[in-house]
């Protein structure tokens, strides 16, 4: 890693600042395929927070991991192995636990046993790995700049296929969400349905883990769903919401990793974190002003 | 419909409005901009060279002269080449390049992984690994060998009089200079240890060592499994950590060779015991140390130590 | 009064029952749930499944909307086997709390009870989608007014009262004007005033817009002014008729196969007493309060 004096400096100039992130095709193509991310984890995630299912979120991403280490083992792309793994799990997960709600002790411990063991196999993949496979930190924390024009319109198709399908079962699958019963009465598959979103959050955390590694789908899949949640109740602006804070804060994480070299996962998850804080501050401002009234009095 | 639904319904048209225009514009920027980009010149006319290590990137500086600019990515000796991370700035400097160098051989996957992000037209990169024939599972360390420091030395000098047909003159030159002088004392050293030590067993930690021996005809001991794994970072077998803690002890070796940019527990155990058992140990690096030495400083350096240590040893 | 669905009225004639049950019954395993159920139940009637815990009412619930089998006998729904015609069926299963974090408003609750089961994307509202989202978004406020609930519906529904709750899901139930609604122990978490309220409410909805109302409850005096028919259901037996034909001493004896008193208290209210150890062990008197 090194800066040079020739290295782009963040300017007052907002307009030529945002210019110069597209000098290189290195960015544009980040840019793209962090869009490309950033839409389909806020929208899928945002179902997820609704479904209460976040756990199976963060442990499809974990389950990714091994999958990414052994493709790069098999010298198969990363994208593939994260693919393959992540549906996988999901069809895992929806044998095991197909109620999908976070639920008792016992069920709490398998997750953490499994995650655990997701990232121990990883670790051995990359260790077996004949070629020194640079680390494991790009595949657990996120890297932006090695993606090629191929991965976007891999990426761009996957996220097509996903949002497509969501779009189709949208009101089927929200209703099966928040009331499965009367869902159920009224004829709607509410296990397939259960089945089919396991595999399209698959799909998403595996999309997601390409830009912001495995460890930190979290800061993609749920936090801007759970930002907007904390700003609305309506659904469909708080789809809306979901979606604007992923782009946005994927845009401006990519913009600070350029100018400063620090790695995008952490730009991600504190910018993601950040917007989180703020709207849950918000959130409480009514609670918090009479506590502290009812205090001072 | 009560005031407070009417506006909240207002925010959510004028929200949606927003966020679809948004959408399409960067839609629009997304899908327009991109294709490769030219690589340029700087502006003293010098052809923009990166390096993926500064080993080779000092050689191509030398062969290059004033006429290259040379940026080497993993320059400092407290980075660890097999795990490094390519930055922003590394991917916009290969991006920027007219000649990227790098080695290849399992060693520096992310460099390949920048080249391919980055098209460009009129880019021409030197991909050691293809030069030598190897393939990806070789032993990587290619420069500790003079006979493909050689080869190496050569197809840069070929691929900047192609880059530069003007100069190619100056080029020629500055390959001729390099071979007899720069590298006078680097192939004298080597040729002193091969006339005087040839034969003598050696142990090492890694593999890197490898190809030197082979160029000085020392019998390198050290199992090469054994060598294998440290250079790869996995752990050596149970079998192989014997083998080389008993050459230890029975003084097998003459000398061990150190590397020392990549000293696990089980290297450091074997550093420690050499040094109980009076065995001399020689320091060797993976990259340039100090990074500002050349090439040929470096090794002749590192050579010469090779030369006491093994004077000492054998009383030769 | 023909109720209307969908804007026209339902194919079969007026005096289709709305459920028919003969010698209906159902098992688990070798364990009789319940045998020999008769009733015809007609439009607009307001009808109540009683008895004690573990008789199997969600169950007779269950056998309507067509998600359990009978074993023998026969169940028709508007004339049709059950499940065909849910459409025209509004449930409310039992007791759900939903999660004080869940960040959905009332109003959009109802709007699925409307719109959830349709597939495909979403469209957005223009041109000729206009006019269908206008009259969609006419019906969703129509029925949450009828209901009474529109002070709170675009509140989300985690942070209003269980009472309150309990209308938006009855709401949901009516938006798409249902010929039959199928309630499982509604009134069973709210308090005394809601209780009342929530009974008045159905038996408003019955009345005035002809709505068969078939509800699973523990507690028949809120619902009592208002019902038409009884199906009680026992270990050791069913009976099926009007409240006067059924809270009876000799109906219930032979309904639970041992001596059965029933008392009027002075304020109304029925009490039964005597009954047998209901299955889960709650040896106290079935009040019927």
């Amino acid at each position: 890693m090194f800066m040079t004096a020739a290295d782009p400096q963040l300017t007052w100039n907002l307009v030529q600042d945002v210019r110069q992130l597209f000098d290189f095709p290195f960015m544009v193509n980040a840019y793209r395929a962090g869009s490309v991310v950033a839409i389909s984890a806020a929208v899928i995630g945002w179902l997820m927070v609704l479904r209460r299912e976040t756990f199976a979120g963060h442990t499809l991403a974990m389950i990714g991991f091994p999958g990414a280490a052994g493709a790069v083992l098999l010298g198969v792309s990363a994208s593939f192995g994260y693919l393959a793994f992540a549906m996988a799990g999901a069809v895992a997960i929806a044998v095991v636990a197909p109620s999908g709600r976070s639920g008792a002790a016992d069920e709490s411990a398998a997750i953490g046993t499994v995650q655990a063991f997701a990232l121990a196999c990883g670790f051995l993949f990359i260790s077996l790995s004949q070629s020194n496979i640079s680390g494991a930190q790009s595949l657990l924390f996120g890297s932006f700049v090695g993606i090629t024009s191929e991965q976007v319109l891999v990426l761009l198709a996957g996220a097509v296929a996903a949002l497509g399908v969501v779009a189709f079962i949208a009101r089927p699958l929200v209703f099966a969400s928040i009331e499965p019963d009367v869902a159920a009465a009224r004829g709607i598959p509410v296990r397939a349905l259960s089945f089919a979103f396991l595999l399209l959050l698959g799909v998403a955390t595996a999309e997601a883990s390409q830009v912001t590694g495995s460890l930190l789908v979290f800061a993609l899949l749920v936090l801007p769903a759970a930002t907007a949640e904390a700003l609305t109740a309506r659904p469909a602006v708080s789809l809306g919401l979901a979606v604007a804070i992923a782009l946005f804060v994927t845009w401006f994480a990519l913009a600070l990793s350029y100018y400063n070299d620090y790695p995008i996962g952490f730009h991600i998850t504190t910018l993601a974190f950040g917007a989180y804080v703020v709207a849950k501050g918000w959130q409480a401002r009514f609670r918090l002003v009479p506590a502290l009234a009812r205090g001072g009095a | 419909m009560s005031t407070l639904e009417g506006r909240s319904k207002l925010l959510g048209v004028g929200l949606r409005a927003a966020l679809i225009s948004a959408l399409a514009v960067a839609a629009l920027v997304l899908a327009s901009c991109g294709g490769g980009s030219t690589s340029t010149r700087s502006d003293s006319g010098q052809l923009q060279v990166v390096a993926a290590e500064n080993l080779w990137g000092s050689l191509a500086a030398q062969l290059g002269g004033d006429k290259v600019t040379v940026q080497s990515i993993i320059s400092s000796p407290n980075t660890d080449p097999h795990e490094y991370e390519a930055t922003p700035s590394d991917a916009r400097a290969v991006a920027s390049a007219q000649y990227v160098v790098y080695n290849g051989i399992g060693y520096d996957p992310w460099a390949e992984k920048l080249i391919n992000a980055n098209p460009s037209n009129g880019r021409v990169v030197l991909k050691v690994q293809t030069l030598l024939g190897l393939k990806s599972d070789d032993n990587p360390h290619a420069w500790y060998s003079p006979d493909d420091v050689l080869k190496v030395v050569d197809q840069i000098t070929a691929d900047y009089k192609k880059l530069d047909p003007a100069a190619a003159a100056f080029f020629d030159t500055q390959h001729g200079e390099f071979i007899t002088n720069g590298l006078k004392e680097y192939d004298a050293s080597v040729l002193q240890i091969r006339e005087k030590y040839a034969g003598t067993p050696i142990g090492a930690t890694e593999s890197i060592v490898s190809p030197l021996a082979d160029a000085l005809g020392l019998k390198l001991l050290t199992p090469y499994s054994f060598l294998q794994a440290v250079s790869e970072g996995t752990d050596p077998t149970a079998q192989d950590k014997a083998i080389a803690d008993s050459q230890i002890e029975s003084n097998q070796i003459a000398v061990l060779m150190f590397n020392t940019q990549n000293a696990t527990p089980d290297v450091q155990r074997l550093v420690d015991a050499a040094t109980a058992k009076g065995i001399p140990i020689v320091d060797v690096t993976e990259t340039l140390d100090p990074p500002t030495d050349s090439f040929q400083a470096w090794q002749t350096r590192q050579l010469r130590s090779l030369a006491d240590a093994l004077a000492k040893a054998t009383g030769k | 009064m023909t109720p209307l669905i969908g804007g026209e009225p339902t194919g079969p004639a007026d005096d289709t029952p709305s459920v028919m049950l003969r010698g209906a019954s159902v098992r688990r395993g070798d364990r009789i749930i319940w045998e020999h159920v008769d009733a015809e139940l007609r439009r607009g009637e307001f009808v109540a499944v009683l008895g004690p815990n573990g008789a199997g009412k969600s169950t007779l619930i269950k056998v309507i909307l067509g998600l359990m089998p009978l074993d023998s006998g026969e169940v028709r729904v508007f004339g049709q086997p059950p499940g065909r015609v849910n459409r025209e069926i509004g449930y409310l299963p039992q007791r759900r709390n939903f999660d004080p974090g869940l960040r959905v408003r009332g109003i959009d609750l109802v709007r699925l009870g409307l719109t959830g089961d349709r597939w495909g994307v979403p469209l957005p509202r223009i041109g000729r989608l206009r006019a269908r989202g206008k009259v969609e978004d006419e019906q969703v406020n129509e029925v949450i007014e009828l209901v009474g609930a529109t002070a709170y519906a675009n509140h989300p529904i985690g942070e209003i009262s269980g009472g309150e709750q309990q209308r938006l899901l009855i709401a949901q139930a009516l938006v798409r004007k249902p010929a039959l609604l199928l309630l499982d122990e509604p009134l069973d978490s709210l308090d005394l005033p809601n209780q009342a309220a929530s009974a008045a409410l159905l038996g408003r909805v019955c009345k005035e817009r002809g709505v068969t109302v078939l509800m699973v409850a523990h507690n028949v005096n809120p619902i009592l002014s208002y019902l038409d028919w009884v199906i009680y259901l026992a270990r050791g037996g069913v009976a099926s008729g009007t409240p006067e034909e059924v809270i009876t001493p000799q109906t219930l004896s032979r309904v639970y196969g041992t001596p059965v008193e029933v008392f009027r208290t002075a304020d109304g209210h029925l009490v039964v007493v005597g009954q047998p150890e209901a299955p889960h062990g709650d040896a106290h008197a079935h009040l019927l309060r």
